[in-house]
């Protein structure tokens, strides 16, 4: 067995977490938010690292001013801390951040997403692979027509599709549950290696 | 029959205790079933494989501690590949949680001769995600001043003729979540972008390793398992295949169990009519 | 102006960040740079509220003995400590890491990997093939799980075959076409939000 008191604190919170299994008890809730403070506390340090780095050093050591116009959007941030009326101040930099992603997405996902998939679609029908899957993302984007009168060929397309959906998400389902059992592996790993020493490598 | 039916009422913690116990028992007395390459590994290594000493690759920790499990087997055997053949990495943390995650995978090569700055470095994190993505694929020194231990990155040996993307040899990223931040960002600044996905986003990422947009891809601890073996240096992602394959059997049996169960009684007629009507 | 410039500077933000991917405007490069530079400055902070947000909720908990208030102690406790910790001995400090390493690392793991006993108890009780559909969904699961499993190659050399032709075709057509209709979506929701027809993120509601 480990005599490392970090290994040993791992430990217990890992059975104090899996305790939850059993039932719901004091250990386990006790073990959730010491875990949700700490890693509530890691953010807060990483985000006082990025200010400091990213704000306060490029203004007062090296005289960079402009900096000064995200800083301010920044501490708006705290802005309903210091009173309610002063709340919609908070609109200000989420706008902004909320611009910036948006004209990101925006010009990232029209070329990556759409063009450069179609075009990968668009391939030679010489091969039976080929051809089920231009027929099948045809048919799924059919399956999608949700503002389009349903005509016939539409109904057919459409059931054609929902049938592919399903092939799609029993594959997802298999990869879910598949990476389901390696996260538990590595906790069992951990637990009988680190901890207990009876898996040896 | 009965007995088929009440397979369907069998206590929660018991089936708990059969799973632990599948999966504990070989990896205690490891079984040795064989492991073959997969199309994706084999992709993924070649471009890898052709990568000489000297080259620059970066690697983009996204992933949280939650998923590290299945995607950290991943980075290990990758970045013990690399460092094997001198090939020099450059890290960035997508995620808050990479930070500490890099640090602790970097830790004993440079307790092994590595050098800080040299042979590798961590710039840390921005928060932002896709935003900070965007920026730091284009402009790595511009986005992180300082890396995570106070030096300035225009004065890391590393990073000299390093701006973004287009400047390393490959850019390798790790996440719990999708390739799609990648493909978007990365993908088009003609740098050989591969993924080192979780496998429940596997799925998801397969448009993109078929039209080109990702270079390859490394999926999940069975990912790991065949890129240790592609590279000679089997370690614990190997070691876990067998507890793999043995949980898969075992979810196999209990949906063919429980849908068995729950179609015998079905077939029981008034009871079993109720129980289709819950 | 309270509401309106907000929208203002998302439109003009979000119209700056498109422009000059898609055109050769002189300055227009240099104004998305330090616009994605001055969005990583204001995400910093972001990081800060949403803790500081979750510190004040427990906060009153405490304040008000509400039923749990034992537990909010600790988890202010464990932000404060784990702050100091960081701020003041550094992120490479013992402290710092023993916490990542030994609290957050295996509480985190251990959380994530209980979804593990619960789909099988899931896979036991719930998943049935009820409708053909159900059932072609189950089946490819089988089959999927089956194949990337080691003793595939055990049971049968076509297994892993069909478990790779079963994500290389048939899902990749259908997760094509669900990428494709969600950069549809996706753009028709970021010209909602860049023209102000959306303002839910902004606490305004919609037009």
């Amino acid at each position: 067995m480990s005599t490392d008191i970090g290994i040993w604190t791992a430990a217990l919170f890992t059975i104090a977490a899996f305790s939850y299994l059993f039932s719901e008890n004091e250990m386990y809730k006790a073990a959730e938010h010491i875990y949700v403070g700490a890693a509530a506390g890691y953010t807060i340090v990483l985000g006082f690292g990025n200010v400091v780095n990213k704000g306060w050093r490029p203004l007062v050591e090296e005289g960079h001013f402009y900096v000064l116009v995200p800083v301010i959007m920044g501490l708006l941030l705290f802005a309903p801390y210091v009173g309610t009326q002063f709340g919609w101040l908070r609109r200000i930099p989420i706008a902004f951040i909320v611009g910036v992603g948006a004209g990101i997405a925006i010009r990232s996902a029209v070329i990556e997403n759409f063009v450069k998939q179609i075009a990968a679609t668009v391939m030679p029908l010489n091969s039976i692979n080929n051809i089920l899957i231009v027929l099948g993302v045809l048919t799924v984007l059919s399956y999608f027509f949700f503002t389009f009168r349903s005509t016939p060929s539409l109904k057919v397309s459409s059931e054609l599709g929902k049938w592919l959906i399903m092939i799609t998400f029993g594959a997802s389902f298999g990869n879910a549950a598949m990476g389901r059992i390696s996260l538990l592996i590595g906790r069992i790993d951990f637990m009988f290696r680190e901890w207990i020493h009876l898996i040896r490598l | 029959m009965d007995v088929l039916s009440k397979l369907g009422d069998i206590d929660n913690r018991i089936l708990y205790i059969i799973l632990i116990l599948v999966l504990l028992i070989p990896m205690v007395r490891p079984i040795g079933i064989p492991i073959s390459i997969g199309p994706w590994t084999r992709t993924s290594f070649a471009v890898l494989s052709s990568l000489k000493s000297g080259d620059k690759v970066i690697f983009d920790f996204g992933y949280n501690v939650d998923g590290a499990p299945d995607v950290e087997p991943i980075a290990q055997a990758v970045m013990a590949d690399l460092f094997k053949r001198d090939i020099k990495i450059i890290c960035v943390c997508y995620n808050a949680q990479g930070v500490m995650i890099a640090e602790k995978l970097l830790r004993p090569y440079e307790e092994q001769g590595k050098v800080y700055g040299v042979d590798f470095c961590n710039l840390g994190y921005v928060a932002g995600e896709e935003t900070a993505l965007a920026a730091y694929a284009r402009d790595l020194k511009k986005t992180f001043p300082l890396d995570v231990r106070g030096n300035h990155t225009a004065t890391l040996p590393i990073l000299e003729g390093v701006t973004g993307a287009p400047d390393v040899e490959a850019w390798v990223f790790f996440t719990d979540g999708g390739a799609e931040p990648w493909v978007r960002q990365v993908g088009p600044l003609n740098v050989p972008v591969i993924g080192g996905l979780i496998t429940v986003s596997a799925p998801n990422a397969e448009p993109f390793v078929q039209s080109g947009q990702l270079a390859g891809l490394l999926i999940g601890l069975r990912g790991a398992a065949e890129y240790e073996i592609l590279t000679n240096n089997p370690g614990a992602a190997v070691a876990a295949m067998d507890a793999q394959s043995l949980g898969h059997l075992l979810l196999i049996l209990f949906i063919v169990f429980g849908n068995i169960a729950f179609f015998v009684k079905r077939s029981k007629g008034p009871i079993g009519s109720k129980e289709v009507s819950k | 102006m309270k509401r309106e410039l907000p929208l203002v500077i998302t439109a003009l933000v979000g119209l700056v960040m498109i422009v000059e991917y898609f055109f050769e405007i002189p300055g227009a490069s240099t104004a998305a740079k330090e616009m994605q530079d001055w969005a990583i400055i204001v995400a910093a902070f972001a990081l800060a509220v949403a803790a500081i947000n979750l510190a004040l909720t427990h906060a009153r908990n405490i304040s008000q003995k509400r039923p749990g208030w034992i537990h909010s102690v600790l988890l202010i406790v464990s932000l404060i400590i784990t702050t100091i910790s960081g701020i003041f001995l550094g992120m490479d400090s013992g402290a710092f890491s023993f916490i990542f390493n030994n609290i957050i690392t295996p509480c985190g793991a251990a959380f994530y990997a209980m979804a593990c006993f619960h789909l099988f108890s899931a896979a036991y009780r719930a998943f049935r093939a009820q409708t053909p559909q159900a059932a072609a969904l189950l089946i490819t699961g089988v089959l999927v799980m089956l194949g990337r499993a080691p003793i595939a190659d055990v049971i049968s050399p076509h297994l892993p075959s069909i478990a790779n032709w079963l994500m290389q075709v048939p899902n990749l057509a259908g997760m094509r076409a669900v990428t494709i209709s969600a950069a549809v979506g996706m753009i028709g929701v970021s010209l909602r939000i860049l023209v102000g027809i959306d303002r839910t993120h902004l606490g305004i509601g919609q037009e």
